[in-house]
C-alpha cells in the first residue's frame, strides 16, 4: 500500500512546485503533469452554495421518509 | 439531556459533513474538468453528495470515503457525458504520440496572470475521456495505482500504460494552449 501510495517516486520526475517571482510578473514552474493539476485544483473555488443546496435536499429528503424508518432510527 | 438515540444521530450526520468537507474539493473538481462547466461541475457535486448520503449506510463496507465518492462521481459524470454526443479527433497517431516526451523537458512555465484555468479546461478537453480521467485521479495523491484501476475498471498495468500516453499528449497540448 505504501509503495502504491508512493507511485511518483522512483517512476516520475520529482514532485516540486517552484514560484518564480520577477519584477513585471509572476511565474509557476512544473515538473510533472500531476503538478500542473495539483496546482489547478487547489486554486480552484468550490461554491458554497453547494452546502446549502445540500442542507436543503437533506432536510427534504428526511421529510419524505415514511414514518416508521424515521422512528426506527432514533431507536 | 440528550438521549443515546439523538447523540448517535447526530453523530452520523457530524461524519457525514466532515466527510462533505473533506472531499467535496476533490469532487468538485473532478466533475468540473470532467464536464467542463462550473455550472454542471455544482449541479453533478450536489447530485455526487445527496447520493452518498441516501447510500450512507453502504459506505460502512467501502475502503474510504474518497474511493467510495470517487466512484460515485465517476458514474455520474460518465452518464452525463454519454448524453453528449461527442467526436474526438486525436490529432497524433500513435508513433507521434510514442515519440512524445513524458515530461517536461524543463520545468513547464505558466505566467500567473494567464487563466490556467482556461488553458487547463482546453487541454484536457483536447483529450479522450478515458485519458482525461485517469490523470485527474492520478493527480490526487490520496489514491493508489490500484484504487484507480478499480475505480476505472482495468489492470494497474493498462492504467500505467494509459497514464503514460495520456501525460504526452496533455503536454504537447498544454504547450500549444499557453502559447
Amino acid at each position: 500500500m505504501k509503495e502504491e501510495l508512493r507511485k511518483n517516486a522512483g517512476e516520475e520526475t520529482q514532485v516540486n512546485l517552484n514560484q518564480v517571482a520577477s519584477q513585471a510578473r509572476t511565474e509557476c514552474q512544473f515538473n510533472t503533469v500531476e503538478d500542473v493539476i495539483r496546482y489547478d485544483a487547489a486554486t480552484v473555488v468550490v461554491p458554497e452554495t453547494i452546502y446549502r443546496r445540500l442542507e436543503k435536499s437533506i432536510s427534504q429528503e428526511k421529510s419524505v421518509q415514511p414514518f416508521w424508518k424515521r422512528w426506527f432510527k432514533r431507536l | 439531556m440528550e438521549t443515546k438515540a439523538e447523540t448517535a444521530k447526530e453523530t452520523g450526520e457530524d461524519v457525514f459533513e466532515k466527510i462533505y468537507r473533506q472531499n467535496v474539493r476533490s469532487v468538485y473538481y473532478y466533475a468540473l474538468r470532467m464536464l467542463g462547466d462550473p455550472s454542471a461541475a455544482e449541479d453533478a457535486t450536489h447530485d455526487v453528495f445527496l447520493k452518498a448520503y441516501k447510500n450512507f449506510d453502504r459506505f460502512r463496507n467501502e475502503s474510504s470515503p474518497r474511493t467510495w465518492l470517487y466512484r460515485i462521481t465517476i458514474n455520474h459524470c460518465n452518464n452525463l457525458l454519454k448524453s453528449k454526443v461527442r467526436h474526438y479527433t486525436i490529432e497524433l497517431n500513435e508513433t507521434d504520440i510514442g515519440q512524445l516526451s513524458d515530461s517536461f523537458d524543463s520545468p513547464l512555465k505558466v505566467v500567473e496572470n494567464k487563466d490556467l484555468g482556461e488553458i487547463m479546461q482546453k487541454t484536457l478537453d483536447k483529450l479522450p475521456p478515458e485519458y482525461k480521467a485517469i490523470l485527474l485521479l492520478s493527480a490526487d495523491e490520496n489514491l493508489s495505482y490500484s484504487e484507480i484501476a478499480r475505480l476505472t475498471s482495468q489492470t494497474v498495468d493498462a492504467v500505467r500504460g494509459k497514464l503514460h500516453r495520456a501525460r504526452k499528449l496533455f503536454i504537447y497540448h498544454f504547450k500549444q494552449a499557453n502559447l
